[in-house]
This record gives C-alpha cells, sequence and structure tokens, in this order.
C-alpha cells in the first residue's frame, strides 16, 4: 500500500482517481491546488504525487519545481494529470522531472497501471 | 399615550418575529444542504462503483440506479454527464450505457428545442457527451442558434461527436471571431478524420483569387487545424499557403509547419507521394505570389 497526494481542482477528477486508488489499496490525500500539494507531500511524504497541470495560483508544474528542489521530496515520484496533450506540455512535463504524463479524459485503469508502473520503478 | 405604547408593541413584536423567522430558515436550511450533501455523496458512490467497481459491484451498483426515479435519478444522471468528458475507456462506456438504456439521449433531443437557452445548452452538451454520430443533424441545427452561448456548446459538442461530415459547418462558425478558439478545437478533436475536408478548404481558398473574406476566414481557420492535427499530407497544402497573397493566411500557415515540427521531410513515407502531388497540383494552379 502506497500514500499517495492528488492534486486537482476538479472535484470530479478527485474523487474518481481516489475512487480508483483506494480500490487499489492506496491510501489517498486529496487537494485543490499546486500550493496545497507541496504542503501535503512535505507534510505526508507520500510515495508518489498525482499533480494536474492547470490549477488556480500555483501549476502542478510549479508545484513539482519547488518539490524537486526540496531535499525530502527531490526524488519523490510524480504523474502529470492534465488537458493539455500537445507534445510540448508533454515535454515540460517531463523537463520539470515528472515521471509520467496522463492526459484527460483518462481511463481510471490506464492510470492505476501507471501508479502501479512508477510505484515499482521507484521501488516503493 | 396608548396608540404609542401599542406601535412600539407591534414593533417589537414584529422584529421578534422576523428573528424567529430568520433563525427558522437557516436552520431549515442547513438541514437542507445536509440532506443534499448525504443523497448527493450517496448517488455519488453508486455512480464511482459503477464507473470503476468490480464485476460484482458494478452489476449491484447497475440494479440500484435503475431502480432510482424522480429527483435521485436527476441527481444521479447530472453526476454521470458530469463525468463523461471526464473519462474513457470502460469507464465511460459504462455510465453511457445505463444514461442511454433511460432515455437520455430521447430526453437531450427534447432539450434542445427549449425556449430557453440554458436549457438547449444542456441539451447540446449532453448530446456531445453521449458522442452518437447520429446526433449530428441535431447539433448542426444549433450552429445556427441566435443564442452565442448554444452555438459554443454545439460546437464543442460536435467536436466530441468527432464526425467528419461536420466539418464544412463548423468550419463556416469561424467567420464569427467570438468562436475562433471553439472552431479550432472542435477540429482538433474531430482529428485526422477532418484532414481531407479541411485541404480541400485551403486548396479551394489558394487556387481561387476572388475569394470573399468569409472564405479567407475559413481557410484560415483550416490552416490552424491542420497544423495542430499534424497530418504529414498537409505538409504541401500548408507549404503552399506560405505563398498566398493573404499575409494572415501565410502567418498561420508558417505557424502550422513551424510550431507542430511539420516539415516535408519529416513526413511519413505514405504521406509524402500523396502530398507531392497536391504541391504540384497547388503550385500550378496558384501561379506566382501576388502581393496585396
Amino acid at each position: 500500500m502506497a500514500k499517495i497526494v492528488v492534486a486537482d481542482d476538479d472535484e470530479d477528477i478527485r474523487e474518481l482517481v481516489a475512487f480508483k486508488l483506494k480500490q487499489n489499496g492506496h491510501d489517498v490525500r486529496s487537494v485543490g491546488d499546486g500550493a496545497a500539494a507541496v504542503s501535503a507531500c512535505l507534510e505526508e511524504l507520500p510515495d508518489l504525487a498525482l499533480l494536474d497541470v492547470m490549477m488556480p495560483g500555483m501549476s502542478g508544474l510549479d508545484a513539482a519545481r519547488a518539490l524537486r528542489q526540496e531535499e525530502t521530496t527531490a526524488r519523490l515520484p510524480i504523474i502529470m494529470l492534465t488537458a493539455r496533450a500537445q507534445e510540448s506540455d508533454v515535454e515540460q512535463g517531463f523537463t520539470v522531472g515528472a515521471d509520467d504524463y496522463i492526459t484527460k479524459p483518462f481511463s481510471p485503469r490506464e492510470l492505476a497501471s501507471r501508479v502501479a508502473a512508477v510505484l515499482a520503478r521507484s521501488g516503493r | 399615550m396608548s396608540f404609542l405604547l401599542w406601535a412600539v408593541v407591534a414593533l417589537l413584536g414584529a422584529s421578534a418575529l422576523t428573528v424567529v423567522l430568520l433563525l427558522v430558515l437557516r436552520v431549515t436550511s442547513g438541514w437542507r444542504s445536509v440532506r443534499h450533501a448525504r443523497e448527493h455523496a450517496a448517488g455519488r458512490e453508486l455512480v464511482l462503483t459503477l464507473a470503476m467497481g468490480e464485476a460484482d459491484e458494478v452489476e449491484e451498483a447497475g440494479r440500484r440506479i435503475s431502480r432510482l426515479s424522480g429527483s435521485e435519478w436527476d441527481r444521479v444522471e447530472q453526476q454521470i454527464f458530469a463525468l463523461l468528458p471526464k473519462v474513457r475507456g470502460e469507464t465511460r462506456q459504462r455510465l453511457v450505457d445505463i444514461v442511454r438504456d433511460r432515455g437520455a439521449a430521447r430526453r437531450a433531443r427534447r432539450l434542445v428545442r427549449s425556449r430557453s437557452a440554458v436549457v438547449r445548452c444542456r441539451g447540446a452538451h449532453r448530446l456531445g457527451a453521449l458522442r452518437d454520430p447520429e446526433d449530428g443533424p441535431v447539433l448542426l441545427t444549433l450552429l445556427d442558434d441566435r443564442n452565442f452561448l448554444v452555438r459554443r456548446v454545439a460546437l464543442r459538442a460536435l467536436g466530441s461527436i468527432g464526425d467528419p461530415a461536420s466539418v464544412p459547418a463548423v468550419v463556416s462558425c469561424g467567420a464569427d471571431p467570438a468562436l475562433t478558439r471553439d472552431v479550432v478545437s472542435a477540429l482538433q478533436r474531430i482529428g485526422i478524420a477532418a484532414a481531407p475536408e479541411l485541404l480541400r478548404i485551403v486548396e479551394a481558398a489558394l487556387v481561387d483569387p476572388g475569394r470573399r473574406d468569409e472564405e479567407d476566414r475559413s481557410a484560415e481557420m483550416a490552416v490552424v487545424a491542420l497544423g495542430l492535427i499534424a497530418d504529414p499530407t498537409a505538409v504541401p497544402v500548408l507549404v503552399c499557403a506560405l505563398r498566398s497573397d493573404a499575409e494572415s493566411l501565410r502567418g498561420r500557415a508558417a505557424n502550422g509547419l513551424g510550431g507542430h515540427r511539420l516539415t516535408p521531410g519529416g513526413a511519413r513515407a505514405d504521406g509524402r507521394a500523396r502530398g507531392r502531388r497536391r504541391l504540384v497540383a497547388c503550385r500550378d494552379r496558384q501561379g506566382p505570389r501576388r502581393d496585396r
């Protein structure tokens, strides 16, 4: 069982993701923006963070950058979840240190598989 | 004196009554919102289980949802329609199946005929979320709706359905500058299937010296969409558009080619041969570039 922080400003997405991940036995904490995601990650030191790119205030990309700069979360596996499917957006996600990229609309089953793969790769 | 006394008593009584009424309203509205939240949560649990549960849970959730009626069903249906654009695959299919079985498409078609623009928008949104190409003609009629928001939602819905038959009508909506982004986004969602019609629109604009402003605008929309769709067979036509006499078309073609790394060298082999034929034909018809 892994501890996962999910950040998305869309409540429906938060609930969908949390439901699927809890169903797979993970412990999920959901937040609604980038700043809350950074705080949650620094507080909880999760095994993985799932960040939406477009969020009010601090974006997911900024949150990922901030997490990479903190010693305790510098190696935290991050999956970006976003509606921005352009090649350049994906590239930007990887540049800030994301481990994987999932585009919306998403398949919950695929999301669960990718989470499992990223967790396995990071040895968590 | 006694009149003044009665007036003060009446005033105090009215004030006390108002305070009591306000308190009652506050308490009942609190109860109402707690009840709504509880009902919403119960419905949401059912919907999420139906969408992502294990086989036996899905069956049970489906049975319970099919027994819902009245306001309970309305709430669940609303939740399902809110989720549909956000998920895909098996999850989406399960949600679509349950609302379809309960006649959601028929109700949505009725909503688009409403006198209220808000209700027409809701109907168009729902038809788009169900993504049935048979609803395309209904949505096409909404592109001429008197209300701007209805036209916008109809465009998005046509993009969701992704039927290439709607491309000409979608492109023609680009004549309204306020709808430019929605037109491009709808064409991008239709994707590669839209490319043949988009190419035809651009080619027609490139070879017709007497074209009207609306045709220029349609060609611009088509060029932007072709760049975003990144169809390799579009490269020669976009290159050809760089020689257009319309400055905005040249700019958009350059963006389409540059921003999305579409180069003749990068075109796939299958697209290259067809593309070269298009380029030659296009240049032959276009002749030397005329500066405006």
